[in-house]
């Protein structure tokens, strides 16, 4: 048994049209473009669900599609185009956010202390009932820390050690933000769930 | 404890995919573990949870333009530093043949009229210029168009002709691609735009194929415009005319 495939899926697929196949690896200016269209959806939801803020999630998508081009030469594997993108933008988020001092980095734990926690029994009652948009403020209300690696790994499916890469921390690391910010959720939903009397939120 | 090992150092192991040798054994322990059970299945459920109900806004079209517009800057301007010969020569053939077909399509023959739509079209491709794709393979200049008009472009193929590459311009008040191709050594230009008012009434027709051809000239560079499928086509070239029916039959025939 082992969770969601999301530790080994790769996703960051080749396409014939991310790269031109011309030899030295160098995107054309077409394909270039192309692949970024085909990425700005994902990007630009990443980008707002980092930033919060329409304005800015259009300038660092806009800023982050610059750099990529600027820096198109390092890509190394165009297989990893889409990882690339991302880890530029998810970079470019963390560098805009330690200017503007808004948050505060998380403080991160042992990755075993996090896999000690036991299930709760809240799953029957609150995965079903749970409402969109409490998904939704229930993300806007973690720590940026931990609301990009959940993003990240569970709804762009990036594998684990990819998005270590992004944020710049250890697998380790990554993990133990994962599983803690899961468990955020979890109890976030759960007061919401208890707030309209579904209940849920006792340990096993 | 199960499978030679606790719940912690098996979850870590599936979770980290290391050690590999040790995979084997954390499988066998959470498959006999209904709390690991009970922790994974917990944790899959929260993380597809999270996937469906997340909302993902799309991007404002404004975004897609002005980072494409941004891109084209930039990409435009450095080829045009490596490879200014060729654009020079592209581009005031350009320029001049989109001055010659303002004037031609813009509906009504007012003077004053064909002189603002020719000025304020130059300013337009003036302004469009930058968004441009040096390529010679079709597949890649189709792929570049898509999205940047709203309407399927034909690449011809051209015995003895090639691909340069493409760009989108303004005309007659609308988005056309311009596909610039090379016959013989000798460049030309195809665009390919909607059929909305636009006027050929008044050119100059020929037959040709079963086609009827306007064409036109102007400052050396000659030009055949015609329509088909709600698409107006002109090919301009420095070649006198009978050469440029030539070229423009191969297009014709694939469009």
């Amino acid at each position: 048994m082992r969770e969601r495939n999301k530790f080994s899926k790769d996703t960051g697929e080749v396409r014939r049209d991310d790269f031109c196949g011309e030899g030295d690896g160098a995107l054309t200016t077409g394909t270039f473009e192309s692949a970024l269209v085909r990425h700005l959806p994902a990007l630009y939801a990443t980008a707002l669900r980092l930033a919060g803020r329409r304005e800015d999630a259009e300038d660092m998508v806009q800023e982050s599609a610059m750099k990529a081009w600027e820096k198109r030469g390092q890509l190394r594997h165009p297989a990893a185009l889409r990882s690339w993108l991302f880890t530029i933008l998810v970079r470019h988020f963390y560098d805009r956010m330690r200017k503007k001092m808004r948050e505060p980095s998380v403080v991160d734990v042992e990755l075993d202390s996090v896999l000690s926690d036991r299930a709760t029994q809240m799953e029957a009652t609150i995965f079903d009932a749970v409402l969109d948009e409490e998904v939704d403020r229930a993300l806007a209300g973690l720590n940026p820390d931990f609301r990009a690696v959940v993003w990240l790994i569970d709804v762009e499916e990036f594998p684990l050690r990819d998005a270590a890469a992004m944020l710049g921390c250890s697998v380790g690391t990554a993990a133990s933000r994962l599983f803690r910010a899961r468990a955020m959720l979890r109890e976030e939903l759960a007061a919401y769930a208890q707030h309209r009397n579904i209940g849920g939120g006792e340990s096993r | 404890m199960t499978g030679g090992m606790n719940c912690i150092q098996a979850r870590r192991i599936l979770i980290l995919h290391e050690p590999l040798d040790d995979m084997e054994p954390a499988t066998e322990h959470v498959s006999g573990c209904a709390d690991c059970l009970a922790f994974f299945q917990q944790e899959e459920k929260t993380a597809r949870l999270t996937q469906n109900a997340a909302s993902r806004p799309a991007p404002p079209a404004s975004l897609r333009e002005s980072i494409l517009s941004r891109l084209s800057h930039i990409s435009g301007r450095k080829r045009l530093i490596g490879r200014r010969t060729a654009y020079a020569l592209t581009g005031s053939l350009a320029a001049a043949a989109l001055v010659v077909i303002s004037l031609l399509l813009w509906p009504g023959s007012d003077e004053h009229k064909s002189v603002v739509a020719a000025l304020t079209q130059h300013h337009a491709m003036t302004v469009h210029a930058p968004d441009r794709i040096q390529s010679g393979s079709d597949e890649e200049v189709r792929g570049w168009l898509r999205g940047r008009v709203d309407f399927s472009v034909v690449v011809p193929h051209l015995d003895g002709g090639r691909l340069r590459g493409a760009a989108i311009s303004v005309m007659a008040g609308r988005r056309a691609a311009v596909l610039n191709m090379e016959l013989d050594g000798v460049s030309a230009t195809v665009y390919v735009l909607k059929d909305e008012r636009v006027d050929l009434s008044g050119l100059p027709t020929v037959e040709r194929k079963g086609n009827i051809l306007c064409t036109a000239g102007n400052h050396g560079c000659n030009l055949v415009v015609w329509k088909r499928a709600g698409l107006v086509y002109a090919v301009v070239a420095d070649l006198d005319l009978p050469k440029l029916m030539a070229f423009v039959d191969a297009v014709a025939d694939q469009v």
